[in-house]
């Protein structure tokens, strides 16, 4: 009630009676609040759903694979043979590493039958030296090689070493085999796992942290527990500096241009359309562009991460570019009067004071684009980035044209495998790839504080 | 010269300086935001070192006319203006003005107050930054407490100048605008 509004008696004294009191409420207050409670009470729910399902879904995603990280190792002693892995004598990890996996078999031999042996001679009544062997992954030459070229001074010397086990056991160990599934299973029986059990009692079986799983580089259909996820985290993180590198710069030139710059007309009306039609565009037909125009015209090599770089870039853009303006849009424009008032440029009013003001914002599209770009597998399947890919490519700038995968095409991968072994594994990989995202919105947040200022 | 700016009236200087030389010289303005006339043919000659004001209703166009002195009308689309407007009788609409240039000569405080989104030293020292007056720190403090003295804000804001210029009261925002279009190249405003 103002002033105004108030009748002149009522004026008159503290005596006078409110004809209609504030400590009861009238109906359209009542109705009003009541329509308000019932929005709170929807909004509630719908965070709620969402957060149920985002908590469902981790569960899952968690539970499912979280074991891939632990892999199952058998510890023995092995002498390793200078006579066959150093012959010359002199350490040179060139000769070293000429010796092929296979000369590494006998040794392998010889130290799972001691281990054999010894366990035995402590009353073990299931071993044999080739129930061991057979249940040492077939990656474990490779394994033990990758150890010797990286400890030469090792040669000569009796090491500790972890065999990595073959995936039947590490998958019994967590659970995933039983003894009734084994006895359907040719590549396992019941006697390994019995053996199982007793190297485990012994300590000479366990399961451990597995850094190989993150890094090392993808493996053959059938040796599950030795495939990792590296060159797929090389080939997506050189996509991503890519697609920061071109689509950031290019996104923000072109929103700056169109918002500040360019005159409003019919051409700039289409661009605009344009634009938001791109970004609607199925990835698939910016993988079909990206074939086309970089591989086929362009003749770049295939699975290449330039090749997915560009064509992430292409299809982030449009995101970019639309987060951008409306972040520039929402640049009040006394901001650029009062620069344009002391005598700045147009370039200066936009450089000092509209793009910081409006960096949050690009910032969030940015990662939004980025987050896109990087889960994003359909177009990358068809520049071929989906090939079998065992060796790291090179850092960057000559490593952006070797074969490399990416991550959700790596998840993709391991999903199409028979081994049940690998559905552990892609869901390891979309864990990665979720702390691979966690990561990237980390930086953008910690970036926000810093561009965030009071109006 | 402006209703707007009134505060900055230099007492000094007009005391010394009895007869005034004409800065602007307008005549025959017209400024149409559109279809619609805003401004009807207006002439008038300012004074230079003297303080103008305009005084008329709500909405008859003295912004507008204030806009059309540094040409910040251009940066709105439908703004046409008009007639001639001379400073120190050189036609500011010439095609061969740059407007960037005269708006380092002739400065604007606007209506609403609107500081940059930093702090109070930042706000006042954007101007002799950008156009390359001094580049020494020291200078540069002298430069914005003398802006904020003539604007009669400097005992208020002495102890804060890292503060956010945002975090002042409209009226301290205003005056703050105001030192920001003082400060040098000198100017009129
Ligand atoms: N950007 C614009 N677009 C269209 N019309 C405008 C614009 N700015 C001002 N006008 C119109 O021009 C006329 C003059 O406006 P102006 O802002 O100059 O008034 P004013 O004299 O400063 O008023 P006040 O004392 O309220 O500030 C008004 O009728 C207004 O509606
Ligand atoms: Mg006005």
């Amino acid at each position: 009630m103002t002033d105004a509004a108030m009748p002149p008696a009522a004026a008159a004294g503290p005596s006078r009676k409110p004809k209609k009191s504030l400590h009861v409420l009238d109906d359209n207050t009542r109705r009003r609040n009541g329509a308000e409670r019932r929005f709170r009470i929807l909004g509630g729910c719908a965070v709620g759903t969402g957060v149920l399902a985002l908590v469902v879904l981790l569960i899952s995603i968690l539970s499912a694979g979280l074991p891939s990280f632990q892999q199952t190792f058998l510890k023995a002693e092995i002498y390793l043979d200078p006579a066959v892995l150093d012959p010359s004598g002199e350490r040179d990890p060139e000769a070293i590493s000429k010796i092929l996996t296979f000369s590494y078999s006998p040794m392998i031999k010889g130290s799972l039958t001691a281990l054999a042996e010894e366990l035995e001679a402590q009353g073990a009544e299931n071993l044999t030296p080739k129930m061991l062997a057979d249940m040492v992954s077939g990656a474990a030459n490779a394994k033990l090689r990758d150890y010797v070229i990286a400890n030469p001074d090792e040669i000569g010397k009796t090491v500790e070493f972890e065999f990595l086990t073959n995936a039947r056991i590490d998958q019994y160990l967590k659970g995933k085999v039983t003894r009734e599934s084994a006895a359907l299973d040719s590549r396992v029986d019941v006697a390994q796992l019995n053996a199982a059990d007793e190297l485990v009692a012994s300590g000479a079986m366990e399961k451990r942290f597995n850094w190989d799983f993150i890094t090392a580089p993808d493996a053959s259909e059938n040796r599950p527990e030795a495939a990792g996820l590296g060159v797929a985290l090389l080939g997506s993180l050189y996509m991503m500096l890519i697609v920061l590198c071109l689509a950031l710069p290019i996104g923000v030139a072109a929103s700056i241009y169109l918002e500040e710059f360019a005159r409003k007309n019919f051409l700039t009306d289409v661009i605009e359309v344009n634009i938001s039609n791109l970004a609607a565009v199925p990835s698939i037909v910016f993988g079909i562009l990206g074939l086309a125009i970089f591989i086929n015209m362009m003749h770049l090599p295939n699975s290449a991460p330039i090749v997915g770089g560009l064509v992430l870039t292409l299809m982030t853009l449009p995101t970019i570019i639309i987060a951008t303006r409306a972040s520039l849009k929402a640049v009040p424009p006394s901001i650029r009067d009062a620069a344009l008032g002391v005598g700045a440029s147009k370039m200066q009013a936009v450089f000092h004071h509209v793009l910081p003001l409006a960096a949050p914002g690009i910032l969030t599209g940015t990662i939004l684009g980025l987050a896109q770009a990087l889960g994003e597998t359909a177009p990358l399947l068809l520049i071929g980035m989906v090939a079998f890919v065992r060796d790291y490519p090179d850092a960057p700038p000559g490593g952006l044209f070797e074969p490399a995968t990416g991550l959700p095409v790596q998840v993709y991968n391991f999903t199409q495998r028979a081994d049940p072994a690998f559905v552990e594994r892609a869901s390891g990989a979309i864990i990665v790839l979720l702390v691979f995202l966690v990561i990237m919105n980390l930086v953008a947040i910690i970036l926000r504080r810093r561009f965030e200022r009071r109006w | 010269m402006n209703l707007e700016t009134s505060e900055m009236y230099d007492h000094n200087q007009a005391k010394a300086v009895v007869e005034h030389d004409v800065k602007f010289q307008c005549e025959g303005v017209d400024v149409y935001y559109g279809e619609s006339h805003a401004i009807k043919d207006v002439s008038v000659d300012l004074l230079d070192k003297t303080v103008t004001a305009f005084i008329g209703p709500s909405g008859c166009g003295k912004s507008t006319f204030l806009r059309c002195l540094n040409r910040m009308n251009d940066t709105i689309d439908i703004c046409r203006v008009t007639g001639s407007l001379k400073l120190d009788s050189e036609d500011i609409y010439d095609r061969k003005v740059d407007p960037v240039q005269l708006r380092a000569r002739v400065g604007m405080v606007f209506q609403k107050p609107n500081p940059f989104p930093k702090s109070i030293f930042d706000n006042v020292a954007y101007g002799p930054r950008i156009h390359g007056l001094t580049s020494k720190k020291s200078e540069l403090e002298e430069i914005v407490e003398k802006s904020l003295r003539k604007a009669a804000i400097w005992n208020e804001v002495k102890d804060r100048l890292h503060a956010p210029g945002t975090g002042l009261s409209g009226g301290q925002q205003q005056r703050l605008c105001i030192a920001r279009a003082i400060g040098p190249p000198p100017r009129c405003c």
